[in-house]
């Protein structure tokens, strides 16, 4: 589990590179999550469940155990996806600008390294320490013409939603730590989703 | 005659030397391709090796390797330097790693469905299309789901993306940012494939300065560097190294060798003089060869301008026996029995390669006659009338006439040349290691680290052998590629049997329009697929109308006109076929390429029980029998040129005795070269024999000088100053290029620099007439 630490955020609208400093967490850390996925093509949302782990050596593996299982590997610039009894797929990092920029965002809250996080976005933060929001507006044209913006939302120094929207219109929402296990309903709206990671205790 | 006069003669001449080097320079068209300097081919397998040597498509594969900067930075180099090598005309392809669907152009993106054999077992219906799609579901979970979601409305089989996994290498290396890299990560690795033939060096060049260019653009400002290796890189820096060694060993000869002849004659004008007979040798020499062939071969002119270096000493023979009060022409005239019997004895040698039936040896002939030829006639005619106030007379030397004198009280016994060829002969017998050199890659000038450093890349990258290259042979381009298919699935259970790990057929990326037509007649009509699609879907979480474009693309797909070779043209999947497609003559053959044959004989058999017309081509096997083929005429030519040899010198000198002083020595001295050589543990190559029949030519020329020494001891210590001067000049530039670490240098050096000495010792000792009624001493 990803642990949370350091002391609450004072009451005014928070500094970005202050809460991302409290983010940071030493590797390796891992965390369960249900994660949803908005695909136009598809007639409902694809909800998956499984564990994320963050590896010492900057390694990032996303194992799927629900609905099917699926183990990928995110290291040294390419993306291993391997499902039982099929041959390994490999993706270099560029061919997935969405999942870099995902990638690169994560790591840099993981790290509590705000200017790694600056240095790919542009960032804002609302809320208060018991909900709060990270936005991220990528600065990379290449990555900016998939990813519209990726949102980050957390309570005191914990994280409990990533969502990417791209800019076709398709949107991920990741449920971590505190919000792993919620039960979701068999096809959950984005509003939904969107109430559930700002609820304030 | 006149100084004036004879500044007149001179620059006349030089006026036609001039002519005939604006002719030659015009006409002349010097040709780098090896094939030139290979014999014909008499079997199958050699005619295909000739045609496909330096053309077949391993041959062009040139291996590159970035590094010198961090790991990100070199794939970024490699991915620019890709990008713009694939946009320019010298290179076939450039592959660094990346799995792009670029090999198909947007126009032939429906063909898909004609090239994959994807639905071949399993066709493409309501069970297949639902397992497709489950599989779609998941893609679209995983995190390639930004990079696939574009494609698959139109291709939710993925037609594509299987088509570039199998035209991409069969063992890949591993992968940084997309980019091959090597075990160590610190070396970004391409695969790049020339258009260019790889046993043209010229060719090659500009391709290699064309990669160099872009290189330098795509890594401006990083630390980066480039290494290229295969063939055809090989094939520049041999080139290089060569040019630049003989070049270097040129100049300090040229130097050394004036620096003697000062010393000889002390005078600058004889010295220049000197240098006319050879110049003009070569020029008329390359003169012949423009007008008879049109062309030379650049082999052709390196190795005749060496060969011809026997033609210096004429003009030495003429300047150490000039004496005051005969004339220079006087003396010419009486020095030209034994100067022209000597040309025509060497002319002789060469002129036995005119039967060799190799194009490159048919020139080097002509080249060396003509050049020998009028570098004597220039010698006895035009020389004589140039020379002002001669030299001193060596005739008044006093430790020229002691060592005359000591020369002559030398023992001679009649055992000698017997005793000598009898060594030589155990000597050849008992040496190590094979007579004959058969491997042409023992006379590389590369380093062992570069082989090895290409052998390492070639594994890391999985780059097809060099040396094994499967050809299929046919009537037509579709014969070829139905014979490939046949070829492909006898061949499939291999890699699993540890035969090879991989191989690559033409018809891997064109099949025949046979299986094309098949592929269109298994295609549903759209209201089946349609139907099947609808089932799919049923419970299946895509939206209906998701996949429009993937029914109108499989629609248009059965009513394409099948893909030929000529159809594919110069689309990117067109060159990679044309490399190893190819008409020849009336026919058609196609290339198969192999990595990691560890079975030849297994892969052998397995195309024998094939069926198909097809051979598995060993270039090293079939290189070796070339050289084999070749030596056996370059041998047969020498044993008719010996024969014509006896004739010539019977004829001029009509007496058997005297015959046998001239040609003995040098038999015993080639007899003795080749022994030295042999129990130095050195296997003769071509180079070798080709040394020695210039060596032989020396001794020729030593011993009818020898033997044409008069009684007079004036005469005689001139002959001997002349022989000298010819004997250390020749000895001292060849010892360069014996010391030269190039192996077909060295081995020119090494022999003809001991021909030198022995044929000197021993027409000193033997070619001498036998008794003298008056001792010299």
């Amino acid at each position: 589990m990803l642990m949370a630490h350091g002391s609450a955020i004072g009451a005014t609208s928070p500094d970005p590179a202050a809460l991302i400093a409290r983010l940071a967490r030493p590797a390796p850390a891992s965390t369960a999550f249900t994660e949803v996925r908005f695909v136009a093509m598809l007639k409902a949302p694809l909800r998956l469940r499984g564990t994320l782990t963050y590896a010492a050596d900057g390694a990032l593996v996303r194992q799927v155990e629900s609905p099917y299982r699926e183990t990928s590997t995110i290291a040294a610039g390419e993306v291993r996806i391997l499902r039982a009894g099929r041959a390994e797929r490999r993706v270099p990092l560029e061919r997935a600008p969405a999942l870099h920029g995902f990638l690169e965002s994560f790591a840099a809250l993981l790290t509590g390294d705000a200017v790694r996080a600056a240095r790919g976005y542009a960032l804002s933060a609302s809320g208060d320490a018991a909900a709060w929001r990270l936005e991220l507006i990528p600065n990379d044209p290449a990555l900016a013409r998939q990813v519209r913006r990726i949102t980050v939302d957390g309570r005191e120094a914990a994280i409990r939603c990533f969502s990417v929207e791209e800019t076709g219109g398709d949107a991920s929402v990741m449920l971590v730590e505190a919000l792993a296990g919620t039960t979701l309903p068999a096809a959950p709206t984005r509003a939904a989703l969107d109430a559930l990671c700002r609820a304030t205790p | 005659m006149t100084s004036r006069a004879r500044l007149g003669l001179l620059l006349g001449w030089l006026a036609v030397l001039c002519a005939v080097t604006a002719y030659v320079g015009r006409a002349l068209h010097v040709s780098t391709d090896l094939r030139g300097f290979m014999p014909p081919a008499r079997t199958d397998a050699q005619r295909l090796l000739l045609d496909e040597i330096g053309e077949g498509p391993g041959s062009r594969l040139l291996l590159v390797a970035l590094d010198g900067d961090a790991p990100p930075v070199l794939a970024g180099i490699a991915r620019r330097l890709s990008a713009a090598l694939r946009d320019d005309a010298h290179f076939l392809r450039a592959l660094d790693g990346e799995t792009g669907v670029e090999a198909l152009d947007e126009a032939l993106l429906s063909y898909r469905y004609l090239l994959t054999p994807a639905f071949d077992v399993q066709p493409l219906d309501a069970d297949r299309l639902r397992g497709e799609l489950a599989e779609r579901v998941e893609d679209l979970g995983s995190p390639a789901a930004a990079w696939l979601k574009p494609w698959l409305p139109r291709d939710p089989t993925l037609e594509l993306l299987h088509l570039a996994e199998a035209w991409a290498p069969a063992r890949q290396p591993r992968q940084i940012d997309g980019v091959w890299f090597d075990a160590a990560g610190t070396r970004a690795l391409l695969l790049v494939e020339t258009r260019a033939p790889g046993f043209d060096p010229e060719a090659q060049r500009t391709a290699l300065v064309a990669l160099d260019a872009h290189f330098r653009q795509a890594a401006a400002g990083s630390r980066a560097r480039l290494e290229a290796s295969g063939p055809g890189a090989f094939s520049v820096r041999i080139h290089d190294v060569t040019r630049d060694e003989a070049n270097r060993i040129g100049l300090v000869d040229t130097l050394g060798f004036i620096a003697l002849l000062l010393f000889a004659y002390r005078r600058l004008g004889t010295v220049l003089l000197g240098a006319l007979p050879l110049a003009s040798g070569g020029l008329l020499g390359t003169a012949a060869l423009a007008i008879l062939f049109g062309g030379a071969h650049g082999i052709t002119l390196a190795f005749g301008f060496t060969l011809i270096g026997v033609a210096q000493d004429y003009p030495i023979h003429l300047f150490s026996h000039l004496e005051r009060g005969r004339t220079p022409a006087e003396i010419a005239r009486g020095l030209w029995p034994t100067l022209s019997t000597g040309i025509v004895g060497t002319s002789i040698a060469y002129l036995a390669f005119l039967a060799s039936g190799v194009a490159g040896l048919e020139q080097l002939a002509v080249f060396t006659v003509t050049g020998l030829a009028s570098a004597g006639l220039v010698t006895r005619f035009l020389l004589p009338h140039l020379i002002g106030a001669p030299p001193p007379d060596p005739a008044g030397s006093a430790w020229l006439a002691r060592l005359w004198a000591r020369l002559t009280a030398l023992p001679r016994p009649r055992w000698g040349l017997p005793l000598f060829a009898t060594a030589a002969l155990l000597g050849v017998a008992f040496a190590p290691g094979p007579f004959w050199e058969n491997d042409l890659a023992a006379l590389t000038p590369l380093s062992r680290e570069a082989m090895q450093r290409d052998a390492a890349l070639r594994a890391e990258l999985g780059a097809p052998d060099v040396r094994y290259l499967i050809a299929i042979e046919a009537r037509d381009a579709e014969s070829v590629l139905a014979a490939s298919e046949r070829l492909a699935a006898a061949l499939a259970p291999l890699p699993a049997q540890g035969v090879l790990a991989g191989y690559e057929l033409p018809s891997c990326y064109l099949p025949s329009l046979a299986t094309q037509r098949a592929r269109q007649a298994r295609l549903p009509d759209p209201a089946t697929l349609h139907t099947a699609l609808a089932a799919a879907l049923t419970d299946s979480p895509f939206a209906a109308d998701t996949f429009a474009p993937f029914l109108a693309d499989v629609e248009a797909a059965r009513h394409l006109v099948p893909l030929t070779p000529e159809r594919l043209g110069s689309t990117p999947l067109g060159l990679r076929l044309g490399a190893m497609l190819l008409p020849r003559d009336d026919r058609w053959v196609g290339l198969g390429t192999l990595t990691g044959l560890a079975d030849p004989a297994a892969l052998r058999a397995a195309l024998a029980t094939s069926g198909v017309p097809a051979q598995l081509l060993d270039l090293k096997d079939a290189s070796a029998a070339l050289v084999v083929a070749y030596r056996e005429r370059v041998l047969v030519s020498l044993a008719l040129a010996a024969l014509l040899l006896v004739g010539v010198i019977g004829l001029a000198l009509r007496r058997l005795d005297r015959v046998r002083r001239i040609l003995a020595p040098m038999a015993v001295s080639t007899l003795v070269i080749v022994a030295t050589l042999r129990t130095g543990g050195t296997s003769l190559s071509l180079f070798h024999l080709v040394a020695l029949i210039l060596a032989a030519g020396l001794g020729l020329d030593y011993a009818l000088f020898f033997e044409h020494a008069e009684h007079d001891p004036a005469a005689q210590r001139r002959t001997l100053h002349a022989l000298l001067v010819c004997s250390v000049s020749t000895f001292l530039v060849f010892l360069l290029l014996a010391l030269s670490t190039l192996p077909v240098l060295r081995a020119l050096g090494t022999s003809v620099t001991l021909g030198v000495a022995f044929n000197f010792m021993l027409a000193m000792l033997y070619a001498r007439p036998p008794a003298e009624p008056r001792h010299a001493g």
